[in-house]
């Protein structure tokens, strides 16, 4: 889960006084909680309301109050942003069998479709990051999950599609999907993580 | 000698890295990248202190590392100071930096793993994000 805070930064030079004028819009996230804090020299202001914006004129004055930006205006003033703005980047987890490198039945379908996602967001960067669960020892395990990493990476070599980098790496059992306690066996646990971006 | 030698390819490692790609174009956008101007198109890589600078009626799309996405109106100037997301070694430091027009950002594995290390610089201060656990706030 990524918590996502975007926002809308515009600098335009305005005449009236020659001075610099920036704009900061918070933008919906689809996030609960989403928040940006705008300081100068002055003060700072936290926005943390979808379509509030400040105005800043000068390093040594503080942000303006926070208003609000109809939904209307921000998608018109700000319209070739959003029809430029890359496609989010999509993660897809496969699930191995125990003590293998072999893919459960269900995961070679997840693959075939993070395969299918890479050929269309071509060009793309792809990271595969291997996992285990918490049996064994620590070292087997940053083994055994680089290995399934390489294999995940393999088969995404095999499509012979044009990506910019992709990466394996293996992180053992470092960053569980699912927090066990150690010696305990978690099919959840023994995944690759197929970052597509 | 060995040290410093061990040093500079590892800062050399960081300095060239690629840190994000176009994913989508419009018109003319370059970059300068150590002293010289080349024009970027879909699929080019981006590395550390680029300036990306857009013409008119040009704008970009950006994804960065670790996820984030940025997209760029015309003649707008943005720097790439630092973008390093490194969750395996736990280092993080993002400094961006918009000069001139307009920008949207979205943030990526950033947002949530170390908030506080993101700055986004405007002439006349600065942008941080908050993740919703870290919530930090200064006066």
């Amino acid at each position: 889960m990524t918590i996502k805070t975007l926002f809308i930064t515009a600098t335009a030079f305005v005449f009236l006084g020659c001075s610099a004028k920036t704009t900061v819009v918070l933008l919906d996230s689809g996030k609960a909680k989403n928040a940006i804090i705008v300081s100068t020299n002055k003060g700072s202001e936290r926005l943390n309301k979808i379509g509030t914006f400040v105005q800043l004129n000068d390093k040594n004055q503080a942000p303006s109050e926070p208003k609000a930006m109809s939904k209307k205006e921000i998608n018109s003033r700000y319209a070739t942003l959003f029809k430029i703005a890359p496609l989010k980047p999509r993660t897809y987890i496969v699930y191995f069998k125990m003590n293998s490198t072999e893919l459960t039945e269900e995961s070679k379908k997840i693959l075939d479709e993070a395969l299918k996602t890479i050929q269309e967001r071509s060009p793309c960067m792809v990271d595969v990051i291997g996992h285990t669960d918490t049996t064994g020892s620590n070292q087997a395990n940053a083994k055994v999950s680089l290995k399934r990493a390489n294999y995940v990476k393999s088969m995404i070599e095999a499509r012979k599609t044009k990506v910019l980098s992709l990466i394996a790496k293996g992180y053992g059992e470092e960053d569980l999907q699912m927090k066990t306690a150690n010696n305990v066996s978690e099919a959840k646990n023994r995944n690759v993580e197929i970052f597509i971006k | 000698m060995s040290k410093l030698i061990i040093a500079l390819l590892f800062m050399g490692n960081l300095l060239f890295a690629n840190v994000g790609i176009v994913k989508k174009i419009t018109g003319t956008v370059e970059i300068k990248r150590q002293g010289k101007v080349i024009k970027v198109k879909k699929g080019s890589s981006l590395k550390n202190s680029d300036i990306i600078m857009t013409k008119s009626k040009s704008s970009i799309g950006i994804t960065f590392d670790d996820g984030s996405r940025l997209s760029l109106g015309e003649k707008a100037i943005f720097i790439i100071n630092k973008f390093i997301v490194k969750p395996s070694k736990k280092r993080y430091k993002v400094d961006l930096e918009l000069q001139k027009g307009k920008a949207m950002f979205s943030s990526g594995k950033i947002g949530k793993l170390s908030p506080k290390s993101f700055k986004l610089r405007i002439p006349e201060g600065a942008i941080g994000i908050r993740g919703t656990k870290f919530i930090v706030e200064v006066k």
